[in-house]
């Protein structure tokens, strides 16, 4: 079920690391387009409401933050339009604040569809699950993204600055979170089979993203290749510890009753999805030409994996379900991240 | 055995019961959680998480969980370390 769930998320991932130009991403956008209308979100409904609390309780996590993320990226996204170097890339920058507009509807015309929410207030929806989103999640999303962002308002001319902006919000927040995000999604969408528009809707927002990561690999490895690299690294390796903490989610705390071995299966699936994570940010960074990063990348975020973990333990009195895998299975890294990604220059 | 405690077995023997993916209306102490109600892995996480919610229990070690087989092995456990809430 899980590589399942993986299989189809990969193929709509397929592109990602095509390095094309801006156009060709634009027409791609013409071509995978879609609508939130187009999809009958009513059909979830009756399954949902019959969720057990664990599934029900992941989603709800998953789908509010996405919310939020959605909320967020739509928000700071036209900084970086405004300040895109040239014509082509502010073209696609502007289909991106259209896709990312779509999959914040999205994402609230499903809850409401559901019967989670009862309106489709976005800014009253923020408010209500940004109060109760984590010091990390609020961090990233909140203050470090709106700062990246904000430099690039003030000095839109600035190369390295715009270069730092798209690094957290191309590569940190669509490559590593976003991408981590859908896969647990559709992963818990598949476990509970007639939930077919969430998963369908999912696999969408994944197919929109895919076209965002290419443009970020694409820019991020020109301006590595005009002597800008030095200011990626440092955006990305600042904000590991975040990305890890966000991934783990200390404050979330699991179950401590299941057995027998039945919180084994899911430490394992959670344990992978940060593996997952792991690597995509390394195959991208290998991709953009900072592949002397990705053992310091890997160091730091072993060190911010087990800071979450023992955060966990602080926080809830017992070890995560993930501790009892082993140290490779509990860090969410592995040395097989370092086999190099195929590079296709095709524009 | 008190009533309160009466009222706790029956309570967690409903949500057993209830919970399993087996059409079963009623629960023993020796049926056996996996074998014999049908649970496995996602719908025993499901069974904890509702049992978590509606007893107050301390947390436990996975070595702990793991010993938990039968309907009785859990009422036990809920005997020891929770109470209703």
């Amino acid at each position: 079920m899980e590589g399942d769930a993986v299989d189809e998320l990969e193929i709509e991932l397929e592109g990602a690391d095509s390095l094309v130009g801006p156009i060709e991403l634009f027409d791609r956008w013409e071509r995978q387009a879609w609508t939130t209308r187009e999809l009958p979100m009513e059909h979830d409904r009756e399954e949902w409401l019959s969720l057990g609390p664990f599934t029900l309780r992941e989603l709800r996590l998953r789908l509010h933050q996405f919310f939020l993320g959605e909320a967020a990226v739509t928000k700071t996204l036209p900084a970086l339009t405004l300040a895109a170097p040239t014509a082509a890339q502010q073209c696609f920058l502007a289909t991106q604040s259209a896709d990312e507009a779509r999959h914040t509807i999205f994402f609230v015309r499903y809850l409401r569809a559901v019967g989670e929410i009862d309106d489709d207030d976005i800014d009253a929806l923020t408010e209500r699950w940004s109060i109760k989103s984590s010091a990390s999640h609020s961090q990233f999303f909140g203050v470090q993204l709106e700062r990246a962002t904000d430099a690039v308002r003030i000095a839109p001319s600035d190369r390295a600055v715009w270069l730092a902006g798209i690094t957290i919000y191309h590569l940190l927040t669509e490559a590593v979170l976003a991408i981590a995000g859908q896969r647990a999604i559709i992963r818990t969408a598949r476990r509970s089979e007639r939930l077919s528009v969430l998963r369908e809707g999912a696999l969408n927002v994944a197919r929109d993203e895919s076209r965002h990561i290419a443009f970020g690999v694409r820019a991020l490895r020109d301006g590595v290749h005009e002597g800008h690299g030095d200011v990626i690294a440092s955006m990305v390796c600042e904000q590991i510890p975040l990305l890890t903490a966000i991934l783990v989610s200390p404050e979330q705390r699991l179950p401590v009753l299941a057995g027998p071995g039945a919180l084994r299966p899911f430490a394992e699936e959670v344990s992978a999805g940060w593996r997952s994570a792991f690597d995509a940010l390394s195959k991208r960074l290998r991709l953009i030409g900072l592949e002397d990063l990705v053992a310091d990348v890997d160091a730091l975020w072993q060190s911010g994996i087990c800071h979450a973990l023992e955060d966990y333990h602080g926080r809830h009195g017992v070890a995560h379900p993930t501790a009892g895998l082993g140290s490779t299975g509990s860090l969410g890294a592995t040395r097989t991240a370092e086999r190099p990604a195929p590079v296709v220059e095709r524009a | 055995m008190t009533g309160e405690a009466d009222q706790t077995i029956s309570e967690l023997r409903s949500l057993i019961a209830r919970m399993s993916p087996k059409d079963i209306d009623a629960v023993s102490s020796d049926e056996r959680l996996v074998e014999d109600l049908g649970y496995d892995s996602l719908t025993l996480i499901e069974l904890a998480v509702a049992i978590e919610g509606q007893f107050a229990l301390s947390a436990i070690s996975e070595e702990q969980a793991m010993r938990i087989q039968t309907v009785g092995d859990l009422e036990s456990f809920i005997a020891a370390h929770g109470s209703a809430v």
